[in-house]
């Protein structure tokens, strides 16, 4: 693969994963304990688990290998490492 | 309502069996540079063929930390050139058991950039949480 292609991927993942974190008390209400699929500042599929989604963003012609694959913990849960 | 407070880095990680864009939390308390369970079942990693490493426990789990070999961890600089990293190993988180209930459990653990990649490769780490500012400098 292409520095410039490589580049290009890493843009708009880092643009995504900026949007997520500011979106994400918004996303937190709808895909709670969900896994979630981010391209292009939005959300091309959520599932309840990784399978079913990996399955959902295919059959939407997505390659997993440049969507973000995010957990979004449920309401009542807060994450520490 | 949670909010995500954590820094994370996005990269580019190329292997033999894996070439995929990661977004990842640095943790300097960790060891190791792992990728999540979710993130490997997201791809299709040979597990069974690759080295499994010792056992690690991270929030409340256990884990093989299996060993994806020879790897090239691509990041974009503030002015938009690409700066590669080797790194010999990183792992690849897989719990003990792998019931529903407990892969449902590490569903939230991320994928972690941990201290040895910024020994390995000089890295330093940059957070200041009260201006939401976080970066790697070489």
């Amino acid at each position: 693969m292409q520095d410039s292609e490589i580049l290009e991927i890493l843009k708009v993942a880092e643009d995504d994963t900026k949007w997520f974190s500011e979106k994400y008390e918004e996303l937190q209400s709808k895909y709670a304990g969900k896994v979630v699929a981010v391209k292009n500042r939005n959300v091309v599929g959520d599932a309840d688990s990784v399978d079913e989604l990996v399955k959902k963003v295919q059959e939407k012609g997505e390659d997993t290998a440049y969507v973000l694959i995010e957990t979004i913990p449920g309401k009542d849960v807060s994450f520490i490492l | 309502m949670g909010k995500r407070y954590f820094p994370f880095v996005t990269y580019f990680l190329t292997s033999s069996h894996i070439n995929k864009v990661i977004d990842a939390i640095v943790d300097t308390g960790s060891p190791f540079t792992v990728l999540s369970t979710n993130e490997i079942l997201g791809t299709r990693l040979p597990i069974h063929t690759m080295q499994k490493g010792e056992m690690v426990s991270l929030a409340g789990f256990r884990f093989f930390r299996y060993l994806i070999n020879n790897v090239s961890m691509s990041f974009r600089t503030d002015t938009n050139e690409l700066v590669k990293v080797q790194m010999s190993s990183i792992g690849a988180l897989i719990p003990t058991k792998l019931d529903k209930v407990t892969l449902k459990g590490v569903m939230s653990i991320p994928n972690i950039v941990g201290h040895d990649f910024l020994e390995e490769n000089k890295v330093s780490f940059h957070f200041n949480p009260c201006v939401k500012s976080a970066y790697l400098e070489c």
